[in-house]
């Protein structure tokens, strides 16, 4: 084995599937909480549907809302789960430790990230399968292995969002936490969360496109709601891995001189700033 | 006088308010992070509005007037009650600071309000913008509305008194559990979201669902609110309602402060009000 991919395992793969483990650990040990972050997504999702009931909207806007409060909340997760994880370890004063470890701060996020797909994943089944069984909200699984394969490619091009936000936790800190809330509702609004992107005037479509959860989003929808293969799709899945290589390298990029920066002011383990 | 010397408190907690909300940056970002937020929330629904007009060619201004109304009132109730309740949990588990609080405030229920005040102000700017934007761009017609300044604001004061007091109650429970502090805070602000006439009347509910909704005051507060925008929005009987926003906000009122003497009482008993667990 090369020196080169025995790192990789050893220092990179080996921690972040350590800090993995204690992410879905916490995040599962008390079954009540798991109740919660089920009800809790459930209850916005109910409050649009029947919003659009009210309005009189056509039958398929109820899986589009199903799914996109589904699919949000991994944006949730990269936002809080892998940023804000950050920021919290710092005031708790675990962060200097994780910086003095071996393992390179990627690795741990990676784990973070993992560890927060895993249990939202939980919860994001759940949220789909009492959205089908309680609005009877119709999918076609036929398109199924596609829409798994626009997730994937979703959730990876986000990690690489969730490294360059990460960075801001470490050295703004409270900025960094109201950064990340300003994000929370535009980035909820361009994704389409409610409603497809393709109503947007054409400008917006394209600003669209450069967030992957918006591409992931509209691709899943199409897919398991309107039946289009990858004929139709393809274009998606194009940007989605185009997005996907673009942005590892610049999130770690942007973490690496963000850390950087914290450590010659002297900023990684100031608290409350 | 006394009420001099409380209301000299009361300031001095919402001036710590500002300085702790805002203190990451300078007042103009701040004020533009308040709007920005609540701007994009609005948008965010107006939008359903603008996409079923779009599916289905029809323009209804009324549906676009309660949508918009809806989420930007529900804005200026949810950010006082979140800012409140968060108090307890951000002060005992980050700041640590809820037990110094205690010791140097004579009483607990008037610091949280003072510090929930903040976020009512706060909450109503964004709510002014937001109210604004959205019936701008939804299309309805902003000479068509005639505000009744009196009603207005007897309601914004009597929306104040019965949602701080339903958050004092919640922030009373969430002493008992840094976990679920919060979730239950979202939960309530979910609740109301969902029941509360935000998006959709209370009849279009599922019958077996009504009597929930009956149990909070918002669905009387958020009637008369549009009322007192735009007085040819259509409300059955103003008089009654009214009635019984009043009568819910005093009901509210005395079990705030019965509820709040014993939790804080127990939580006082149990060692609580100290205790972290990192959460």
């Amino acid at each position: 084995m090369s020196n080169r991919l025995s790192w990789f395992i050893n220092r990179f793969l080996r921690p972040a599937f350590g800090r993995a483990y204690v992410r879905i650990k916490g995040g599962n040990r008390e079954p009540s909480w798991i109740l919660w972050e089920i009800l809790l997504p459930l209850i916005m999702i109910t409050s649009v549907i029947w919003a659009y009931e009210n309005m009189g909207a056509p039958e398929f806007f109820k899986g589009f809302v199903i799914i996109g409060g589904a699919m949000m909340s991994y944006w949730y997760n990269v936002l809080w789960g892998m940023g804000r994880t950050l920021y919290w370890e710092k005031e708790t004063g675990n962060l200097e430790v994780f910086l003095l470890s071996d393992a390179p701060l990627p690795s741990l996020l990676l784990g973070m990230a993992l560890g927060g797909m895993f249990n939202t994943t939980l919860r994001s089944i759940a949220v789909i399968i009492l959205g089908v069984v309680v609005f009877k909200a119709e999918f076609n699984v036929d398109y199924l292995p596609l829409a798994i394969l626009i997730f994937i490619l979703t959730l990876v091009a986000l990690y690489g969002v969730g490294l360059a936000l990460s960075g801001l936790h470490i050295v703004y800190g409270r900025m960094g936490v109201r950064i990340n809330e300003l994000l929370d509702e535009p980035i909820m609004f361009l994704s389409g969360q409610y409603y497809p992107i393709s109503t947007f005037p054409m400008a917006l479509q394209y600003i669209a496109g450069l967030i992957p959860l918006a591409v992931g989003l509209d691709g899943v929808r199409r897919a398991l709601l309107f039946s289009e293969g990858i004929d139709a799709l393809w274009l998606h899945v194009l940007v989605l891995f185009i997005l996907m290589i673009v942005f590892y390298p610049i999130g770690l990029r942007i973490l690496n001189k963000i850390v950087e920066r914290g450590r010659m002011d002297g900023r990684l383990i100031l608290r409350w700033i | 006088m006394d009420i001099v010397r409380w209301l000299t408190r009361f300031k001095a907690v919402v001036w710590l308010t500002w300085k702790e909300q805002s203190g990451w940056t300078k007042p103009p970002y701040y004020f533009g992070y308040i709007i920005i937020t609540p701007f994009f929330q609005l948008i965010l629904y107006a939008y359903m509005y603008i996409v079923i007009a779009f599916y289905s060619g029809l323009v209804n201004v009324e549906m676009a007037y309660y949508l918009v109304t809806g989420v930007s009132l529900y804005n200026f109730i949810g950010a006082g009650l979140y800012g409140l309740i968060w108090t307890v949990h951000s002060e005992r588990e980050h700041f640590r600071t809820l037990k110094y609080t205690y010791m140097a405030f004579p009483n607990l229920q008037l610091y949280l309000l003072s510090r929930g005040f903040f976020h009512y102000i706060t909450g109503a700017l964004s709510t002014l913008v937001m109210l604004l934007s959205g019936l701008i761009l939804t299309g309805v017609p902003l000479g068509t509305l005639s505000v009744k300044p009196m009603l207005l604001t007897i309601l914004i004061i009597l929306g104040f008194l019965w949602s701080s007091q339903l958050g004092i109650m919640v922030a009373g429970s969430s002493i008992f559990s840094s976990e679920y502090g919060p979730l239950i805070s979202e939960a309530v602000g979910g609740i109301l979201f969902l029941l509360g006439a935000v998006l959709y009347p209370i009849e279009s509910l599922p019958e077996y669902i009504r009597p929930f909704a009956d149990v909070f005051p918002m669905r009387e507060w958020m009637e008369l609110m549009r009322y007192a925008l735009n007085p040819a929005y259509n409300v059955a009987d103003p008089n009654q309602l009214l009635l019984q926003l009043v009568v819910k906000t005093i009901i509210y009122v005395i079990a705030a402060v019965i509820f709040f003497r014993f939790t804080e009482k127990l939580a006082r008993k149990k060692g609580l009000l100290e205790a972290t667990l990192h959460h």
